[in-house]
């Protein structure tokens, strides 16, 4: 490896670009004859860990091609202000028992939790996210983009605001999102993938295992302060209501998804 | 256009007539994942599916996709019936036909009892108790309405193992109801090996300690040897015989037809078992690019009708275990029911010893 191309991918954009004065020599004998091999190496993984998970153009036609049914799913879940005050009530002793000693780990969880992360979809599968099944993480990464597009054009018709100004008195334990409060999106989202595999591969994998993760991660956003049990609801009912359509936009990387378990078993 | 019977589909047919009644007046109540009813096999079947999945109860939506398999190839074991399908010369060729002009390709039933009704409460995985309590209200409900009524549950329901007690309590409430009305066949698993060597849920409800009135019932499975398998549950069910129900046992014929399927089309058959401590039957499989046997995805892109043309082995696979016992056991318990072999009210002693016989 030459001088001046870093291999630590956190580096490799400006390792691309050398400029006169990066290291860079114009004697022939030691000029780096490697360049051009390194350069090519630089992948869209590299770039941003999730960017190759991105849909593809066809799967964005499909999405938007759904756009007015999806657009117009009725949610039953009840938001008026008197449930959603006295949702917000009820977060309270869920923040003291997050606050309690022996939630450490579920602190570490909910942090976790709220970037995009498929761990705690896979670990419930027995399969970690290196690379093994690459398609399931493909199909994953993918149910979470689509779903929070699908999250936020709902949570911007409702505009309900955060639990916090319901109930000042909780110090939710992560920052408000800059978004409404309901639906909620990791509800939404989690469901969403515990319903698309447990339906596409009932048999292979716990997959009761993976509800059971779905419903934590989205009750951990109410004991993070920001949702609302009411939040939640409507976050599931949502993923159940849209769950027809999501299946078509990614029906590639389900057929991918199935071909991987099969030749596993 | 000639006729030209694949999988020599007349004979099948025949030996259908002569060997298995279509069973009508049965009544099976499958809980279960949900079934693809646009199956070509079920067209003719009497097949109502209730929505657990998203809903909590009414009909299945025609828009929601069915995805997984299981509750496809059992309903196809219950009421799968012979059908045909018009090939063009080149869909044919793509078929290993031998022929150089259009066909009317006659594929085979899997259903042993393709006379009866089912009833299919598809039900999800999902740990929320409410949706396993308003199926089995369900299937109360049925059971209370239908003559002839044989609930199948040929899953495991992982979410009342750690459940709170009152709520586990209430759904094995529910469950006993059941077995006290009509009777309940249950897979014994497939989980692997077992903690305690004991069925998966609700197999296991009072195992080998059942009140004598119940009608839930265990389902092993055993190998072409009769030998229980090792991912059955309850591999020591064979000394406990008086608690379990053998499919092999009570369904010689099943036995001859797996082997005259295995000689005669053998193959032809997708997905035969590639180990023989494995006894699989011939049934349905999802269409086309997804299922046990899935077609080659290079056809995913066409319709679904279109994938079924390409590809006809991928409408049929081969399916085991204790979820194809159950099926099996649940038919041959049809069959003797529209005979009158049982006592009405159903004894769980004589049920036994005609099932077991």
């Amino acid at each position: 490896m030459a001088k001046g191309f870093p291999t630590d991918t956190g580096s490799v954009l400006t390792g691309c670009y050398p400029t006169s004065t990066g290291g860079v020599t114009l004697n022939r004998a030691t000029r780096n004859r490697n360049r051009n091999r390194n350069r090519a190496t630089v992948q869209l993984a590299d770039i941003h860990p999730t960017a190759q998970y991105e849909l593809s153009y066809a799967q964005w036609q499909r999405f938007t091609g759904f756009d007015r049914q999806w657009k117009t799913l009725t949610i039953t879940t009840v938001c008026d202000y008197a449930s959603i005050h006295a949702a917000a009530q009820a977060l309270i002793p869920l923040e003291r028992q997050l606050m309690s000693a022996d939630a450490a780990r579920q602190r570490d969880d909910i942090l976790l939790e709220d970037a995009l992360e498929i761990s705690g979809y896979l670990r419930p599968l027995g399969i970690q996210a290196d690379g093994s099944y690459p398609a399931t993480e493909r199909l994953f990464y993918r149910v979470l983009k689509v779903t929070e597009v699908v999250g936020l054009f709902y949570k911007a018709r409702f505009n309900v605001p955060r639990p916090r100004l319901f109930n000042p008195a909780l110090r939710p334990f992560l920052p408000d999102p800059w978004h409404g409060s309901f639906p909620s999106n990791h509800a939404l989202q989690s469901m969403s993938i515990a319903l698309l595999f447990s339906q596409l591969l009932p048999e292979v994998a716990p997959v009761s295992a993976l509800f059971r993760s779905a419903r934590r991660i989205a009750k951990n956003r109410e004991y993070a302060g920001i949702h609302t049990e009411l939040d939640t609801q409507a976050g599931f009912e949502l993923a159940e209501k849209f769950l027809p359509f999501l299946s078509k936009i990614l029906e590639d990387d389900l057929i991918a998804a199935n071909a991987e378990w099969r030749a596993a078993q | 256009m000639t006729t030209q019977p694949l999988f020599r589909a007349n004979e099948l047919a025949d030996y259908y007539e002569v060997q298995a009644l279509p069973a009508h007046g049965v009544n099976f109540i499958l809980i279960d994942t949900p079934i693809d009813l646009q199956h070509p096999a079920f067209s003719g079947a009497q097949i109502t599916q209730y929505n657990f999945v998203t809903g909590l109860g009414g009909h299945w939506p025609a828009s929601m996709p069915v995805l997984g398999p299981h509750g496809t190839a059992v309903a196809g074991l219950l009421v799968g019936q012979t059908f045909s399908i018009e090939l063009s010369a080149e869909e044919a060729k793509r078929n290993q036909m031998d022929v150089n002009s259009a066909v009317s390709a006659m594929l085979p039933a899997t259903g042993l009892a393709p006379g009866a009704a089912l009833h299919s409460l598809a039900l999800s995985f999902d740990i929320d108790p409410k949706r396993h309590l308003a199926a089995l209200d369900q299937a109360l409900a049925l059971a209370e309405r239908l003559a002839n009524a044989i609930v199948l549950i040929p899953r495991g329901l992982d979410a009342f193992t750690d459940e709170p007690f009152e709520r586990a309590r209430a759904l094995t409430d529910r469950l006993r109801q059941l077995a006290k009305r009509c009777p309940v066949l249950c897979a014994a698993g497939n989980t692997g090996s077992p903690a305690n060597g004991e069925p998966a849920y609700p197999a296991n409800i009072d195992w080998g300690q059942a009140s004598r009135e119940d009608l839930l019932f265990a389902v092993g499975a055993v190998n072409e040897h009769g030998i229980p398998c090792a991912y059955s549950a309850p591999c020591h069910w064979a000394e406990r015989s008086d608690d379990a129900i053998s499919p092999t046992q009570a369904l010689d014929y099943q036995s001859e037809n797996a082997a005259t399927l295995h000689a005669e089309y053998g193959d032809y058959l997708p997905e035969v078992s590639k180990t023989v401590s494995k006894r699989t039957h011939l049934s349905t499989d999802l269409v086309g690019c997804w299922g046990y046997r899935p077609a080659d995805s290079d056809i995913a892109h066409l319709s679904r009708d279109a994938q079924m043309r390409q590809d006809l082995r991928a409408l049929y696979c081969r399916f085991g275990g204790t979820s194809a016992a159950t099926a099996v056991a649940a038919a041959r318990m049809g069959h003797l029911l529209v005979e009158g072999t049982f006592d009405q009210p159903m004894r769980r002693e004589q049920v036994l010893q005609v099932m077991t016989r």
